[in-house]
């Protein structure tokens, strides 16, 4: 009979959701940037030429190729990060906090003269990750402790973790000499080096590439992911079940926060040769967006995240190329990231589809009952 | 009866419904149904055979497809639940749909609030509460909280609620569920003389005793689709539940006498006291033993959720021991308790047995994914587990796409066989287990009994089995315990002597044993 379907061309109702669910994200992509060319004709003074910059623009030369790979390398970290929050059911916002700590305390190890190449390095990334580690950790064992709400820890303790980091940088390590507010040079034992020679693109992307690749098995291969996915999708039952519910929790933050800090050190060893951050990076809230926008599975991040790169590095080129002012690129992004969100966007639709679905499989399986 | 049996009695139409849910799922497949004026229609079926859809179909709750409701006659449409009262359709659901903090009276006019200028008139409430209650000789107090009153009196409450806003077509979604044997016989008499006013009703049920007794009519639904209809006098119950489940049902469990050996379970002097204040667990003292079942009755409330849940670990006693094969269980997680070979079915299955969200396989290896087989080195065995699945997939016969469907893609009866097969397939040596048959179909809840003998005889599994429907409790029980306010109030080692009367007699608290016999389920000192 299951043969006789797929003959007949009948899907079953999981295959029409999917279906649906890369149609909904492919319309969500063109609705957004026909409203994004309709706003660029209205501001700008040579639409032609901005509408390009806007579709191809991150394509046009090495540079903005290697300047779009950069940007794409710490929404790695922190989409995978994030996914592992949402996954086991916990609203974390502090990602954000983690990166910029896993920033400002490698920077205190990196700036550590005498050390080996290649063990400075991994001794800036343990640095870097425990401090994500602990900012992420933190409402993770308030929730489960005290049962304090994770969304309001988290996103507090991003605020302590900024001005802490600021009064280090500023009152400990700021290198006078610099001449603006920044941190002692990094030793260059401590640096990532030059992946592509001749760009500024760096090996912290082969170390991305592995976080999402371990998140990834993590999530959906081992037991651990397990116990996270399932807890997130019923507590009660996971812990009627057997499983250590809070620890699972704690752990997942903790190791989510890892990641996150792993990314802010390899973000700033990679790029800079000194801490200069003077605010919150971003890098944390949009792998908030990512994780949405991947439904929590590592697997899907990269190309969210370069996606997410791709417009900024468009929104990039516009600012230096033409008048179009850079909210308008805000507008967009946010345009597209709604409408990806929207689950119910084209439900109508799929529900009719899967009912007239049902409704030929049933005639058919009528049909061969009859023959 | 007969003089009814002419077509131009017909009140209500439903013609070729058809229902599909969004995950495809097909619950009414071109059904035809009518209904006589001043009749009750028992609409039976499984779980999962679409009499809940069809009803909210009716009441306005669901969008059908395909097809008509005529009503007297007239086609009507009806988009939601107030059109339906207003063409006289009334309808109690499964679920209560009261506010616990509020009045009897106020719970009445909710919507409908009586006016004293622009402040709500009480007094108003409370007089017409008396007066509905007056004139369908349905007695409540109108001035008591909801939480206070017994289930029995909620339900009345419902009734009331629907005749109030006009209903003279009565829907009843499975309304015994939840009552004592007593408080069924109360609401039996109350829908007859309804009936005989002229009202009209449609009793949702798969009890067929139940509908037997009260039905007029009847009709049976299968899969979505309608197997049949009939006057109650032509058929047994027998021809029901052929008609329900397609095949013969054994109504009877085959099982030997039990043969019990050592105590696995040892409970004394458990005292527990809940959120409110209330003892809901006094000075509760029994022994289970190897291959023996031993059923807990008690109307819902007198403590038996807690003492599952003490004893399955979700819950702390305030005093007292528990003992799983000589261990103290006070110090011991759920796995813990779970690593003693015990088994635990919750009564809330979507709560604490399944998971909706995840797959089968996901539910199955939920409480064994961590042990030899199911994975390797922290990386979990996808073909064993698969394959695993696919047999417990087989043996309790449950139908599915495949050990990847999502537990929410399954009908109720199919979720628990989920379920037991989790439970039942580690080879329990004690099984503490929650309504394990509520709410699901003749098949599936006869499988999941066959396996509980199968559990006792085989592996000399000791069985706690709590349950409400006491026909269940009878037939699987080896001797039965009944709570009443957190107390065991009876203790009968031997159920062949007793029945559901004798039961309800102690639930209800009139009779009480004297300690000595109550004191017959500890077994050893």
């Amino acid at each position: 009979m299951k043969i006789k379907f797929k003959q007949n061309n009948v899907l079953t109702s999981q295959e029409i959701s999917k279906r649906f669910s890369i149609l909904r994200t492919a319309l969500a992509l063109l609705l957004a940037m026909g409203i994004a060319i309709l706003l660029i004709f209205l501001v700008s003074n040579n639409a032609g030429r901005d509408i390009r910059s806007l579709l191809l623009g991150p394509l046009t030369s090495t540079n903005r190729i290697s300047q779009m790979i950069n940007k794409w390398i710490p929404l790695l970290f922190t989409g995978t990060a994030v996914c592992l929050f949402f996954s086991v059911g916990q609203i974390n916002l502090a990602a954000e906090g983690a990166f910029f700590a896993g920033a400002f305390t490698s920077t205190l190890v990196a700036i550590i003269g005498g050390i080996p190449p290649g063990l400075h390095f991994i001794l800036c990334a343990l640095a870097g990750g425990l401090a994500g580690a602990i900012v992420c950790g933190l409402p993770g064992i308030m929730y489960t402790k005290f049962n304090v709400l994770t969304v309001v820890s988290s996103l507090m303790i991003n605020y302590v973790v900024l001005y802490l980091g600021l009064f280090i940088i500023t009152n400990v390590v700021r290198d006078p000499a610099a001449g603006y507010e920044a941190s002692y040079r990094f030793k260059n034992t401590a640096r990532l080096a030059e992946l592509i020679p001749g760009t500024n693109v760096h090996t912290g992307l082969i170390i991305g590439v592995l976080v999402v690749v371990f998140g990834y098995l993590l999530l959906y291969k081992s037991t651990f992911g397990l116990q996270i996915r399932t807890i997130g999708a019923n507590a009660a039952f996971a812990r009627y079940s057997g499983m250590p519910v809070a620890k699972v929790i704690v752990l997942s933050q903790l190791l989510g926060g890892f990641i996150a800090g792993l990314g802010g050190t390899t973000e700033v060893l990679g790029l800079y040769n000194r801490f200069g951050y003077t605010g919150l990076t971003n890098h944390g809230w949009d792998g908030i967006m990512l994780a949405v926008l991947a439904r929590n599975n590592p697997k899907y991040i990269p190309l969210a995240a370069l996606f997410l790169a791709y417009l900024r590095t468009s929104a990039d080129v516009l600012n230096l190329t033409s008048n179009v002012p850079s909210e308008v690129i805000n507008i967009i992004q946010a345009i597209i990231i709604s409408f990806i969100a929207a689950e119910r966007f084209l439900a109508g639709w799929e529900y009719r589809t899967i009912v007239k679905n049902t409704e030929k499989a049933m005639s058919l399986k009528e049909g061969v009952a009859n023959e | 009866m007969k003089a009814l049996n002419h077509d131009s009695d017909t009140v209500l139409e439903m013609r070729n419904i058809t229902k599909i849910y969004s995950n495809g799922f097909v619950a009414n497949n071109d059904i035809t149904f009518s209904v006589r004026r001043g009749e009750i229609h028992g609409l039976m079926g499984e779980n999962g055979a679409g009499k809940t859809t069809l009803m909210k179909v009716l009441f306005g709750l669901e969008k059908p497809e395909k097809g008509q409701i005529i009503l007297n006659g007239q086609e009507v449409h009806i988009d939601n639940p107030l059109q339906a009262l207003e063409y006289g359709i009334g309808m109690v659901h499964q679920h209560f749909m009261l506010v616990g903090s509020l009045t009897v009276a106020e719970n009445m006019v909710l919507g409908l609030e009586p006016k004293n200028g622009l402040l709500f008139d009480y007094k108003r409430a409370v007089r017409e509460t008396e007066e509905i209650s007056r004139r369908f000789n349905l007695p409540i107090d109108a001035n008591a909280i909801v939480n206070d009153i017994s289930v029995g009196m909620k339900q009345r409450l419902e009734i009331l609620k629907i005749l109030y806003r006009g209903a003279k077509i009565l829907l009843l979604d499975e309304p015994t569920a939840v009552l004592t044997p007593q408080e069924t016989t109360e609401l039996f008499k109350q829908l007859k003389h309804l009936r005989d006013q002229g009202y009209t009703i449609v009793f949702i049920s798969h009890k067929l005793g139940e509908v037997k007794e009260l039905c007029d009519r009847i009709t049976v639904l299968r899969r979505g689709e309608v197997v049949g209809t009939a006057d109650i006098d032509d058929v047994t119950e027998l021809d029901i539940s052929r008609m329900m489940v397609g095949k013969d049902v054994d109504l009877n469990i085959e099982k030997e006498e039990a043969k019990p050996g050592k105590t696995i379970l040892r409970v004394r002097n458990l005292n527990y006291t809940n959120l409110f204040g209330k003892k809901a667990l006094n000075n509760l003292s029994f022994d289970l033993r190897q291959g023996e079942i031993l059923g807990v009755a008690g109307v819902e409330g007198n403590g038996q959720t807690e003492l599952s849940e003490i004893l399955s670990g979700l819950l702390v006693p305030d005093s007292g021991e528990v003992r799983i094969k000589g261990e103290p269980i006070n110090n011991m997680s759920i796995r813990d308790i779970r690593l003693t070979n015990t088994s635990l079915i919750h009564e809330d299955r979507m709560i604490y047995g399944a998971s909706a969200d995840q797959t089968i396989v996901e539910n199955i290896i939920a409480d064994r994914y961590f042990q030899k087989g199911y994975n390797s080195k922290g990386f979990l065995n996808k073909k064993y587990n698969y394959d695993n699945t696919r047999e417990l997939i087989k043996e309790y016969q449950i139908a599915c796409d495949g050990p990847e469907a999502r537990i929410s893609t399954l009908s109720g009866g199919n979720i628990q066989k989920v379920v037991a097969a989790r439970e039942f397939s580690s080879q329990p040596e004690l099984l503490i287990v929650s309504q394990p048959t509520r709410g699901i179909d003749v098949g599936a809840a006869e499988l999941i009994r066959q396996k509980m003998i199968s559990l006792r005889d085989r592996h000399r599994t000791a069985i706690l089995l709590f349950s409400a429907d006491l026909t269940e409790l009878l037939t699987m029980s080896d001797g039965i315990i009944v709570l009443y306010n957190g107390e065991i109030v009876a203790y009968f080692p031997d159920v062949k002597r007793i029945n559901e009367e004798i039961l309800g007699k102690y639930m209800l608290g009139l009779e009480k044993q004297s300690p000595e016999e109550i004191g017959g389920v500890v077994h050893e000192n």
